[in-house]
This record gives structure tokens, C-alpha cells and sequence, in this order.
């Protein structure tokens, strides 16, 4: 007897395991549990680093777990990343297997699912015409037997489904392996230089580093307002500016990115105003501070926001309104009202419009300069192709698994008339009905 | 002048009206066996659809958007989604009838509950303008729609192994019904697939990330994954009778919580469609 190589051994083990009922229900769970675990877990990704830090300070020993097994970063921690691997291996040799079932059952009917024989006398010309009329087709003829399939493209939808599930999670691995994202905020006028760290970044487990090519510079933020004063659409406008000073110019807005060298470029859905303030101290020292906080989201509602600068000995805690008179979403005159703190005490409060000032405390305080804000994201990532083949594979799946169920019908001469097999597949009951129309129409034609 | 709010609110109280009448006709249809109180059942419920139908269109119309913002629009576009989809469903297998016990009530339950929440039309933010949410939000509800389905097959079939002497609607035998909830399931479990998917793409184009660990997301794919544990459980360990239906009782809940409840509880950027 011929002994398999040690290699294909190894290679049919890991096939099993991948392939085992347990395995599946195993993965399954752990996804479950993974995911549920991102909710309890706050997201570094996501959650602005002030939220992570209390939450890191009121829940110690969790903060301890989450950084020891990467619970603050699921999506891009290796175990997790393993987990997908498994989970699309295991996808991908499963749908391998339902190639070989499928062309299997095309080829032939599937006998453990027989059910509902009768036999009939109408000539067997006549069963044909009812059977076509009711969307069943030859397939095979055999010396005593014909059978006719109804839906024969049916018999690959389960393949469809698993191959686009396959391919759904192989995406999900190859974006979060190669995932580079950074998230900047920039004032209008401001620039991002070429090369800089990003303030906030994600990187894949084998992504190279990401730093933009070009600087950035952030012309113009366009928020438009509804009348009851909701966001209707944020747009900006940027420029690239490459080197000899050529500058590429695009506009963007909320759900429409560009692309600008293999970099997608979004805008955020959060901007606001920044507030550059002169601060003069009594010695004559003076200092520039800038206060960045969120449009508000009434005109008569104020955003806030706390603020420590390393060049002043006191929180400063900052409100906006979008309009000094509290009418307008967005006005010429937004206020800033500076609030200065000192060991929980309030100091001294200072409401500013542009081009005003007044006394702070131990300071003189000037609102210079107000100029919208934006979030960019950029981002250059791989996977998404295979993720929208996966889309249509799963709704091509679905459709044939579906709306297109295959079933079968063997017709078996002999000297009693036309022996009838039908095999509808798992789902029988979903069919009843044809069959007994099918058998009422032959019924009629015995009389006929 | 009549305001739209008036026409759209007087439109849904006509469905609702029709609603009741269908729930009540079928209800007594189904548990003393009268053929033409159940099929004036179904016409009552095919007329309330299409006062419905025209609601919601009258609303997307004035509103300039579909309705898939603020709890009126959602719940009450549920509702049309499962009731159509049952009717659909029912027309091409008549065996599934029965499930109306409970899908014409549920349909019933999401557009009153609808009426309680306040009808006033949200302004779409920019965040869900996109094409893709249309098809991820139409996605979501065929899946909740059919696993509406499923659910009251699921409940039937405890029901009616727990004490076959009561009297019950004319059922189909406890494995028909066994049946029809595993393949409801499935075909919930990939429409839910599908709008998951459609909701990843519009994320990347607008955020250039498919996958944000929002807890809506977060809730959607656990919900994802329990249903495809009951598939497995069902095709590979033959898992079938009250065991499944309770693990399928479960999984129905905790996608109504995915869906209905985080938005509310939890901060997240889909809570714009829950307000």
C-alpha cells in the first residue's frame, strides 16, 4: 500500500481541523466574544484620547488586561488578526468542499433527499410538457430513467455564499494587515507639512510607514446649515502642494472623498472654530494660545472644551456660540467665552468676540484671529476590491440559494407506467405544492 | 392649508385602522378555520399597506429623503418591509400562513409605536447622504422583516410541543415549522450579511475605514455571528426542535436590541437614524 507523503498528511490534518464542525462552532464564538469585547473595551481608534485616559483611571485593572492583550486595539492586535486568518482558511477550504458537493449534486441527485414518488400512466410526451411547464428541463437520460432539473444553477449557491464570505473576511485581514490611516485637524490657512507624524494614526501589522508625499494645506472649511439648524453639508477645500511650489487643489465634503496619488483623503463630519488669543501678562510677557472647540449645535447652545498650555499656570476652560446674538449657526461675530481655573476654583471669566479684550485673571486677553477648522482623514489601505467582489459573490449567492432553489425529478419507466423520485432538497416543505400540481396536471392528462 | 404632518400622521392612522381589522379577522380566521375571514384578512392588510405605501411616499416626497431617519420613519417603514414581505412571501408558499398570527400584530406594534414617537421630519445630515444607505438600510429591513418570520414559527413551534391539546391556529406539523424557521433564518441571516457589507462600503467612502468598532457595528456583527452559530448548530451538530427555536428566540432578541436599542444607549455615529 502506497503511504502519503508526510507533508500531505500534515496538510489533510490541518484540512480536518479547519474543516471540523467544532472549529467553525469554536471560531464563531470567538468572534462573538472578540467583537463584544470591542464594545466593552474602549477603541483607541475611536475614542479621543481623553475618554480613553478616564476610563483608564476609573477601571485600573482592566486598563491592565486591555494593554497586556491589546483590548484597546482589537481590530489591529494580532490575535485577533490570527483569528481572521483561521476564520478565512477555514472559509476558503470550506467553499472548496461545496465546489466538489455542488458539481456532485448537478451531476447527480442526491438520494438521501428523495421523498414524494407516485406513479402515473400519462404518456411519457405529455409528463415532459407538464414538467417543462413547471420549469423542469432535462439533464440526464439514462436507460430506464430520465431526469429533469428544475433550477440546476441552484446547486451553486451555497458555494456563491461561502466563496463571497470567504472573500469578505480575506478583505477584512488584507485591509486590517495593510490599513494606514492618519487623522489630522487643521485650521483654515494651516498647512500639514510632507513627512510630519500624524497626531492620530492606525497602522496595519504590515503596513509600511505612512507620511504624505506632499504638504497639505486646508483653504477653506463650507459648513451649510438647515433652518432648524443641522448640519446639511460640510465641504473644504485643499491644496497639495508638491515641490517647484505646484499646487493640486480638490474639493471635498462629508460621504465624498478624493484621491490624490493612491491616498484617499475624507473629510470629518466634526469641525468648529479656532480661536487664536493674545494673552499679555502683567510683566509684559506675552503668549498665543489656540483654542480649537466643535460648532455648537444650536445657535443657542454652546460647545466646550478644557485646555492646559505649558506656558500658563491655570486650566483654561473655553464655550463657543456660533453667534454673539445666539440667532445664527454660523456668524461674523462667534463668541468665546474664556473661563481661567485653579484648583477647582474659577478665577476669573472673560466673554470675547473678534478683535475685543479684556482682563483674565492675571492676564490681558485679545480674541486675534477666528478661522474654521476641519478633520481630514487620509488613507491608503488595500483589501476593498476583494471586498466588493465578495458583496456581489454573497448577493449572486443569495439569489441562487433563494429565489432559485434547485430540485429534482427522476422518471423511472416501467410496465405500471412512469415511476416518479422527487427530490426537493432540505427545505421540502417549501414545495409541496409544486409537486402536487405537478401530479394533478398528470392526473389530467391520464384522462384526457 | 392641510400641513404634510397632519396628511402623513391621518394616512398611518388609515393603515393602523386596517391593521387592527386584518389582525382581528385573521386572528379568529386562523384559530375557528374560517377561509373568508382569513382572506378578508389579507385584503385588509393589502389595502392598509397601500394606504401605508402612500404614506411613507407622501412623507419621501416632502421630506426629500427616505424613510430611514428619526424613530417614526424607521419603525414605520419596518413595519410596511415585514408586512410586504410576509404578503410576498405567502403568495408563493401559502403553508407559511399561519406565521400572520404573529407578523400582522408585529406589524401593527411597529407602526403604533411608531405614532407614539414624534412624526416631525428630520433633516438629513450629511453623514447619511449616500446611496448606500439606502441599500443598507433596505437590506437590514428585508433581514428583520423575514426573521420576524422566522421567529413566529420559532414561537409556534414551543407552543404547540409544550401542550399539543391547546388550541391552536391550523398549524403545520412541529418539523414543517421546524423547517421554516431555519430557512427564514437563513435568508434573514444573509439579507443581514448583505446590509452589513453595504454599511462597510459607505463607511470606507466616507471615512476611508470599513470597520469603526462603532457599538452599532459593534452589536450588528455579534448579532451576525450568533445567527450563524444557529445555522451551524442546526446544519452541522442537528440541532431542530424547541432547542433551536429557543436559541433562535435569543438570537431574534438580541438583533432587535442591535438594531432598536444601541442607538439609544449608547453613543455612536448611527444614533443619527434613532433620535
Amino acid at each position: 500500500m502506497n503511504q502519503a507523503p508526510p507533508a500531505l498528511d500534515k496538510f489533510r490534518t490541518i484540512k480536518a481541523f479547519l474543516l471540523s464542525r467544532s472549529t467553525v462552532l469554536f471560531l464563531l464564538l470567538l468572534l462573538v466574544g472578540a467583537v463584544l469585547l470591542g464594545n466593552l473595551f474602549p477603541q483607541s481608534a475611536i475614542t479621543p484620547q481623553a475618554a480613553v485616559d478616564n476610563w483608564q483611571a476609573d477601571h485600573p485593572q482592566l486598563a491592565a488586561l486591555a494593554a497586556s492583550l491589546a483590548l484597546d486595539h482589537i481590530y489591529t492586535s494580532r490575535w485577533f488578526l490570527v483569528l481572521l486568518l483561521i476564520f478565512s482558511l477555514s472559509l476558503i477550504l470550506s467553499t472548496a468542499e461545496q465546489i466538489a458537493r455542488a458539481r456532485h449534486k448537478a451531476l447527480a441527485p442526491d438520494k438521501r433527499a428523495a421523498g414524494g414518488s407516485g406513479t402515473i400512466h400519462c404518456r411519457p410526451e405529455q409528463f415532459v410538457a407538464i414538467l417543462r411547464q413547471h420549469g423542469y428541463r432535462l439533464a440526464a437520460g439514462y436507460a430506464d430513467a430520465d431526469r429533469f432539473v428544475k433550477h440546476p444553477w441552484g446547486y451553486w449557491g451555497q458555494t456563491m455564499l461561502h466563496l463571497g464570505m470567504a472573500l469578505v473576511v480575506a478583505a477584512s485581514l488584507v485591509f486590517a494587515l495593510t490599513l494606514k490611516r492618519g487623522i489630522i485637524t487643521l485650521a483654515e490657512d494651516e498647512v500639514f507639512a510632507a513627512g510630519a507624524a500624524w497626531p492620530i494614526e492606525e497602522k496595519g501589522f504590515l503596513a509600511q510607514p505612512f507620511f504624505l508625499p506632499e504638504a497639505v494645506r486646508l483653504e477653506k472649511v463650507r459648513p451649510e446649515f438647515w433652518p432648524d439648524g443641522g448640519l446639511k453639508q460640510l465641504a473644504a477645500r485643499i491644496q497639495f502642494l508638491g515641490p517647484d511650489r505646484q499646487t493640486t487643489p480638490y474639493t471635498l465634503s462629508v460621504n465624498n472623498s478624493i484621491t490624490h496619488r493612491g491616498t484617499r483623503v475624507s473629510l470629518f463630519r466634526t469641525f468648529g472654530t479656532a480661536f487664536v488669543v493674545e494673552l499679555t501678562a502683567g510683566a509684559g510677557g506675552q503668549t498665543q494660545i489656540r483654542i480649537d472647540l466643535e460648532q455648537p449645535a444650536r445657535p443657542d447652545q454652546a460647545s466646550y472644551g478644557n485646555f492646559s498650555f505649558p506656558t500658563i499656570p491655570f486650566l483654561i476652560k473655553a464655550k463657543y456660540y456660533a453667534d454673539v446674538e445666539r440667532k445664527l449657526m454660523q456668524s461674523d461675530t462667534p463668541q468665546l467665552v474664556l473661563r481661567l481655573k485653579a484648583e477647582g476654583r474659577t478665577l476669573a471669566e472673560l466673554p470675547l468676540t473678534l478683535g475685543q479684550s479684556g482682563r483674565l485673571g492675571p492676564y490681558t486677553a485679545k480674541l486675534l484671529q477666528t478661522d474654521r477648522w476641519a478633520g481630514l482623514i487620509f488613507s491608503a489601505s488595500s483589501g476593498m476590491p476583494l471586498l466588493y467582489a465578495g458583496f456581489l459573490i454573497i448577493i449572486l449567492g443569495t439569489g441562487l440559494t433563494y429565489f432559485t432553489p434547485p430540485r429534482e425529478i427522476l422518471v423511472r419507466r416501467n410496465e405500471n407506467g412512469l415511476q416518479l423520485y422527487w427530490f426537493p432538497g432540505r427545505f421540502k416543505p417549501f414545495h409541496h405544492e409544486e409537486l402536487h400540481k405537478i401530479l394533478e396536471h398528470a392526473r389530467q392528462a391520464e384522462k384526457s | 392649508m392641510t400641513s404634510p404632518l397632519i396628511i402623513d400622521t391621518s394616512l398611518h392612522w388609515v393603515a393602523v385602522f386596517f391593521y387592527v381589522l386584518a389582525t382581528v379577522a385573521n386572528t379568529w380566521g386562523q384559530f375557528f378555520k374560517k377561509d373568508p375571514w382569513q382572506r378578508g384578512a389579507y385584503r385588509l392588510v393589502l389595502a392598509g399597506l397601500a394606504v401605508h405605501g402612500g404614506a411613507l411616499l407622501f412623507r419621501w416626497i416632502t421630506s426629500g429623503h427616505g424613510p430611514y431617519i428619526a424613530k417614526y420613519e424607521i419603525l414605520s417603514s419596518q413595519s410596511w418591509t415585514a408586512l410586504a414581505m410576509f404578503l410576498l412571501f405567502s403568495r408563493f408558499f401559502p403553508r407559511i400562513r399561519p406565521s400572520s398570527i404573529i407578523v400582522f400584530p408585529a406589524g401593527f406594534l411597529l407602526i403604533a409605536l411608531a405614532l407614539f414617537c414624534n412624526p416631525a421630519v428630520s433633516q438629513l445630515p450629511p453623514t447619511l447622504r449616500s446611496v448606500w444607505l439606502v441599500l443598507h438600510v433596505a437590506f437590514y429591513k428585508i433581514a428583520l422583516g423575514t426573521l420576524i418570520i422566522a421567529l413566529a414559527f420559532s414561537l409556534f413551534h414551543v407552543v404547540k410541543s409544550g401542550n399539543p391539546q391547546r388550541r391552536l391556529p391550523n398549524l403545520p406539523s412541529l418539523q414543517d415549522m421546524d423547517i421554516f424557521a431555519l430557512r427564514f433564518a437563513g435568508f434573514g441571516f444573509t439579507f443581514w450579511s448583505i446590509g452589513m457589507l453595504s454599511g462597510s462600503i459607505w463607511a470606507y467612502q466616507s471615512w476611508g475605514r470599513f470597520w469603526g468598532w462603532d457599538p452599532v457595528e459593534i452589536w450588528s456583527l455579534a448579532t451576525w455571528g450568533l445567527f450563524g452559530i444557529y445555522l451551524h448548530l442546526r446544519r452541522f451538530f442537528g440541532w431542530r426542535g424547541n432547542r433551536a427555536a429557543w436559541f433562535f428566540i435569543v438570537c431574534f432578541l438580541v438583533s432587535l436590541f442591535a438594531i432598536f436599542a444601541t442607538p439609544l444607549f449608547i453613543s455612536s455615529i448611527h444614533a443619527e437614524y434613532f433620535k
